[in-house]
């Protein structure tokens, strides 16, 4: 990427990050979803007989889910409820640049909120969740999918009339593989275990190669 | 005749109907073409055609411009700004998209003309639409661009700005723009600018002045 559309594509998120500061409804929304599972999480971890971190899988698969879906609806979508879209589709930049701004907004989003649901949870549980860095790694991997697919589904979206069954189909649909080869890594960290070396690279290799890919497609969906 | 833009044998269909029927003009350097036409007759559409923000389902544009998209300023019926913003910010924020030093966009002549100092610091929210309007023109031509399409620019502006912003219109053609404008109005603002008049009727263009 030339030097002058990595500092576009760093003026973009920075707008983005000013709209979210200036109008914060979407980000406490967001983090009011992310304390509150964490809050519901703990509670039944609390008072089940599951072993501690059973929970954890599923509880992690439902918040990156669902802040896919919040954060699909920062994305392109406000770019249409500000009617500011076109502006954007006539910048002097490739598509994928545009895509590129908007997925690492989203990203950043996903990865701050989930990370705020394990500090929730950890704190209603009494217990820290894991090991902190694979935890870490796996949030990444995850958040990384996510904030690909829901960025793609945002783009899609500008361009329905119903709009709001579309993120939730594709998020749940295109993560389901990552959840289900990743989920074994999972319940070895949420019981305590750091799991075999190398487990991390098909996980963050799946993402990112999404994320290629959906950068690829948005060029047909922005141009 | 220097041309920047060609469109041959444009048609587009919405909605089931047919808006545009096979229009085809050119647009030169230094020239102001105005194009009018009752509500729901294509206007809209074929400046979006000609911004390459919708395609056509039959025909071509050719952008005999230098710079790509860069060569295209378009302003559309509603301001393109971010109401959280202040209009310097969000000047300034499309500037440095389109590689405008920053510093020199409040020195541009259609900054002071337009009357933005006054309110630069104020949120896009906080204005009245003719000041959001002029605010996005700004926003549009902020890069010099060679092809200029503004969508009925003159609505919502008081008499002075409106007088204002045929200057920078003018002021655009004379530095070897090429303006489009429309509007369902023929009013004098457009016909005093206007070197060409279209008048666009069952989807196509007819030369009227």
């Amino acid at each position: 990427m030339p030097g002058n559309t990595i500092r576009a594509v760093y003026v973009l998120v920075r707008k983005d990050l000013m709209l979210d500061y200036r109008s914060p409804i979407h980000a406490t929304t967001q983090a009011v979803f992310s304390i509150a599972s964490g809050v519901l999480a703990g509670l039944v971890q609390r008072q089940s007989i599951w072993e501690p971190g059973a929970l954890l899988p599923i509880s992690l698969a439902i918040v990156l889910v669902f802040q896919g879906i919040f954060s699909s609806y920062i994305s392109f979508v406000r770019e249409r409820e500000y009617n500011t879209i076109d502006s954007l589709r006539l910048l002097p930049l490739p598509p994928e640049a545009v895509y590129t701004a908007k997925f690492l907004y989203t990203t950043m989003n996903i990865l701050a909120f989930t990370t705020i649901f394990i500090g929730s949870l950890a704190f209603f549980t009494g217990t820290w969740p894991g090991p902190a860095l694979p935890l870490l790694v796996w949030i990444l991997a995850a958040s990384i999918l996510v904030g690909s697919v829901a960025s793609l589904a945002s783009a899609m979206m500008i361009y329905t009339s119903s709009p709001s069954s579309l993120a939730p189909m594709l998020i749940m649909t295109l993560t389901l593989p990552f959840f289900n080869v990743s989920s074994r890594a999972l319940n070895t960290i949420s019981q305590g275990y750091v799991p075999q070396p190398g487990w991390e690279a098909p996980l963050l290799g799946y993402s990112v190669g999404f994320l290629i890919v959906a950068a690829l497609l948005s060029r047909y969906l922005l141009e | 005749m220097n041309p920047l833009l060609e469109a041959r044998g444009l048609w587009k269909m919405l909605g089931g109907k047919w808006v545009l029927r096979g229009i085809s003009l050119a647009l030169s350097r230094g020239e102001v073409v105005f194009i009018t036409g009752s509500n729901g007759t294509g206007k809209t559409t074929l400046l979006r055609i000609l911004a390459g923000l919708v395609r056509p389902s039959r025909g071509s544009v050719a952008y005999l411009c230098s710079g790509g998209k860069r060569c295209i300023g378009y302003s559309g019926h509603s301001p393109m700004l971010y109401d959280v913003m202040t209009v310097r910010e969000n000047i300034l924020y499309y500037a440095t998209l389109y590689g405008v030093d920053p510093a020199s966009v409040e020195k541009n002549p259609a900054w002071s003309s337009l009357g933005l100092g006054g309110v630069a610091g104020r949120r896009v929210s906080e204005l009245s639409y003719g000041w959001r309007k002029r605010a996005d023109i700004m926003r549009a031509i902020l890069h010099n661009p060679e092809i200029v399409l503004l969508d009925e620019p003159f609505t919502g502006l008081d008499p002075h700005a409106s007088e204002s912003l045929g200057g920078v219109i003018r002021w655009l053609a004379s530095h070897g723009s090429g303006v489009i404008l429309t509007s369902p109005r023929p009013d004098r603002e457009y016909l005093d600018l206007a070197d060409r008049v279209y008048r666009l009727v069952d989807g196509a263009l007819k030369l009227a002045g």
